[in-house]
């Protein structure tokens, strides 16, 4: 019953980070659904490796956080630079490869 | 809720058993590590490729290039004296988290041999002179560092991990110039539908962990047969494993970031992005592919292939979306004006002939004898020349005309021959049409498609073969019939060298390729689950 | 078997009642009224806040910020290893192996030294930074590079 608990809620943060990925249009926004897309599956995991007794889903989601922060890194940058270049940061507005 | 009660521990480590294997553990290691030395040689060449550059007095932008050279080199020459594992030698390692087959050994040695073409590319492209290179470099060689991870994972952690590193590198490389507005885009495109992708796939991944109780992929598969989970609940999750794969090798789903990275990189990682990138991707999904589809533990249910898992048709939805992809591919890429963006749909059309590949040997996993991944594995050889090639001279050309719009190659036949005769015999290979590489390779995956009963893919892939002839015959046309402005001009001896090194193998491959054949078969493709 | 809860439910709604109450109700009747502009400005610990809170924040903290983000979630790696280190180092005392915990980690951070040194020696920790077109020296008098090239200070 508890573990069920803990998946609804996981589940929970992923859709919302779909549901937040798929409508709004900031990029920065954009990279915090998709973080919370990754702490959904992070809390799956540690809730399985709970219920199951072992470890490997703990060490999947000390990856998952360590992945994320690279990831927040590259993304950042990136869009620093587009940043500098444009002085927008919305996804419509990204226009200058088409076809 | 639905998926809970299903919940079967299997493979998994509990803490206090790490505590009893610890000292077995500790002492495999070493052992281990022999057989890891391709991959520590890039690990240590990473960080001297970067630091050479960043403590230099002098800014040279080629040197690192060197260096990056000199590090593949070794990196294929430890791959090459491990030599090949026979069945019998096949073994995984660090507890079953990589695995050293003959099947990733090959695929190591084709990544890196690509990586070795695309980096003197990278030395002689225009936009990259001139700035401190070893950044790139080492990004490339991290990028590799990741596909051999992908090519040997045994374990979802590794599957992850191997799909991440790859990707954060690319990230990075498709956004270097970062003063460029289509390249700064690209960057943004490809990091967000990227991550979106691994992040719905670690989902996926963390779902099946929690239906099998293990990381271990062979403990998955062996836990899937048995599973008591709703079946709309696996499907749902095997969809979202693929996800990752399917971003990875651009098919039809997750195809639609390929075109606009590929215009945004700068040409030498284009190059690299659709052939070694690729090429990574099918590695990480034959693995997945092999380990569900290898025998129970009763030694009679095939999971995949007789539909145990899902009780799915996987072969023909793996065929449904091998025709979507080639035919997606080729009709987007008739109105492309933009040589990289019209490769980049006709990279995403190759990825359907190659799906087309796996497609037709799934039904043979884990049956008696060789399954026969070698159509696959040739075709991705001959793509690896023929895709690399068309890159390297339309980046000789656009570095002349200035530009990558297809009206620069207009008249090439008169201004520069040998680049004209070469970009010629890389499109036919393209098309599929002999004497070339592309033809014969072609040729193995329909006649396999065929052999297996895929005849309406079959069909598709030829229909579509006919299609794509429209656009890589019209590049030809402005090539030889078309008049263009410019001035003729002679090669230098170095790109003239190039142009041949990449068209001999496929010329090779084309008219020869009974031995190439035989040695990749050879080559113990017992791919171990 | 629901009506088990319906104490919960009614204090649930209570409590509701009693909030709503408070905040729209008794602070209208009860709070002392007196305006002044220091009530309406920030609350910045009790000082008097200078300036605009929304002033665009200098780029320099972005790159800071983005290598602490690095460098801290590498820790998380090491709490883990902190919390088992002596029970393994007992494990493999005197067998083949021993030291291997503490090698593995002391590797581990070599590593993350190694980008550190990058990141220094790129010139990403000084605050004076180079920039594109040139560089601020510490008494803010503005440097044109020579050449507009962003690793002239890394080189010299």
């Amino acid at each position: 019953m508890q573990t069920q608990a803990y998946l609804v809620v996981a589940t929970l943060i992923f859709l919302i980070g779909a549901m937040g990925f798929l409508i709004r249009r900031n990029i920065l926004v954009l990279f915090m659904s998709i973080e919370l897309m990754l702490n959904g599956a992070a809390m799956l995991f540690v809730t399985f490796s709970r219920q199951l007794r072992q470890m490997d889903g703990h060490v999947f989601v000390f990856f998952i956080i360590a992945l994320a922060a690279a990831e927040a890194a590259v993304g950042l940058s990136i869009l620093i630079a587009i940043f500098r270049l444009k002085h927008r940061v919305n996804v419509d507005e990204l226009t200058e490869l088409k076809g | 809720m639905f998926f809970l009660q299903t919940v079967a521990p299997t493979g998994g480590v509990t803490s206090n058993e790490v505590f009893d294997r610890y000292p077995d553990l500790v002492s495999s290691i070493g052992t281990d590590m022999g057989a890891f030395l391709p991959e520590l040689v890039l690990c240590l060449g990473i960080v001297w490729v970067i630091f050479v550059d960043l403590f230099s007095k002098r800014q040279d932008s080629r040197r690192p290039g060197w260096h990056a050279l000199g590090v593949l080199g070794l990196s294929l020459l430890t791959l090459v004296l491990g030599g090949f594992p026979s069945a019998e030698e096949a073994g995984s390692l660090f507890h079953g988290m990589v695995v050293r087959d003959g099947f990733a050994v090959f695929m190591k040695l084709l990544l890196t041999i690509g990586t070795a073409i695309c980096v003197p590319m990278v030395m002689s492209h225009k936009d990259l002179q001139g700035r401190r290179m070893g950044e790139f470099y080492g990004l490339l060689l991290g990028s590799l560092l990741g596909m051999y991870m992908m090519a040997s994972a045994r374990n979802l952690l590794m599957f992850f991990m191997g799909i991440e590193f790859a990707s954060y590198t690319s990230y990075l490389l498709t956004g270097y110039l970062k003063g460029d507005r289509k390249a700064a885009e690209g960057g943004v495109k490809y990091v967000i539908y990227g991550s979106v992708a691994s992040g719905i796939m670690v989902y996926g991944l963390s779902i099946l962990y929690g239906l099998t109780g293990s990381l271990d992929v062979g403990a998955v598969a062996q836990a899937l047969i048995v599973t008591k989970a709703s079946p709309s609940l696996l499907i749902i999750t095997a969809l979202l494993c693929f996800a990752g794969f399917a971003y990875k090798i651009s098919a039809f789903p997750l195809h639609f970031w390929a075109p606009d990275v590929y215009e945004g990189a700068p040409m030498p990682f284009t190059a690299f992005l659709s052939v070694v990138s690729k090429a990574a991707g099918f590695a990480i999904l034959i693995r997945f592919v092999v380990a569900f589809g290898a025998p129970g533990a009763d030694g009679q249910a095939l999971t995949l292939a007789s539909g145990k898992v899902l009780d799915l048709d996987w072969p023909q939805i793996l065929a449904v979306l091998a025709m979507f992809t080639m035919t997606i591919g080729n009709l987007a890429a008739l109105w492309q004006n933009n040589f990289k963006r019209l490769l980049a749909y006709s990279s995403i059309a190759h990825a359907g002939y190659l799906l087309m590949g796996v497609a037709a040997v799934v039904p043979r996993i884990g049956a008696e004898g060789d399954p026969g991944w070698q159509p696959v594995l040739f075709y991705l050889v001959v793509y690896l020349f023929m895709n690399l090639g068309a890159f390297y001279i339309a980046q000789i050309v656009a570095a002349r005309t200035g530009t990558e719009e297809l009206p620069g190659f207009a008249g090439l036949g008169k201004r520069a021959p040998v680049l004209a005769v070469g970009l010629f015999l890389f499109m036919i290979s393209l098309i599929g049409l002999p004497p070339t590489g592309g033809f014969t390779g072609k040729w193995q995956l329909l006649k396999a498609a065929w052999e297996n009963g895929l005849h309406t893919l079959v069909l598709v892939a030829v229909t579509n073969t006919v299609i794509s002839v429209y656009y890589y015959a019209r590049i030809i046309k402005l090539m030889f019939l078309d008049q263009g402005d410019g001035e003729g001009y002679v090669l230098p001896v170095g790109q003239r060298t190039a142009v041949v090194l990449m068209v001999v193998p496929i010329l090779w491959l084309g008219l020869f390729m009974d031995s190439t054949v035989h040695l990749i078969r050879s080559l113990s493709f017992a791919v171990i689950g | 078997m629901l009506f088990q809860y319906a104490h919960a439910l009614i204090g649930f709604l209570f409590g509701m009642v009693f909030v709503a109450l408070q905040v729209w109700v008794l602070v209208r009747l009860l709070s002392p009224k007196v305006k002044e502009p220091m009530k309406d400005s920030t609350y910045e610990c009790g000082e008097p806040p200078v300036g605009d809170a929304w002033v665009r924040f200098d780029m320099r903290f972005y790159t800071m910020a983005l290598i602490f983000l690095i460098f801290e979630v590498e820790a998380v790696f090491l709490f883990p290893w902190a919390a088992v280190y002596n029970k393994l180092m007992a494990i493999t005392a005197g067998k083949p192996g021993a030291w291997f915990p503490f090698i593995e980690v002391f590797l581990f951070v070599v590593i993350l030294a190694i980008g550190l040194i990058y990141v220094w020696r790129k010139g990403d920790m000084d605050w004076v930074k180079t920039t594109m077109h040139g560089r601020f020296d510490d008494k803010h008098v503005y440097h044109v590079a020579d050449d507009g090239n962003p690793d002239k200070k890394s080189v010299a």
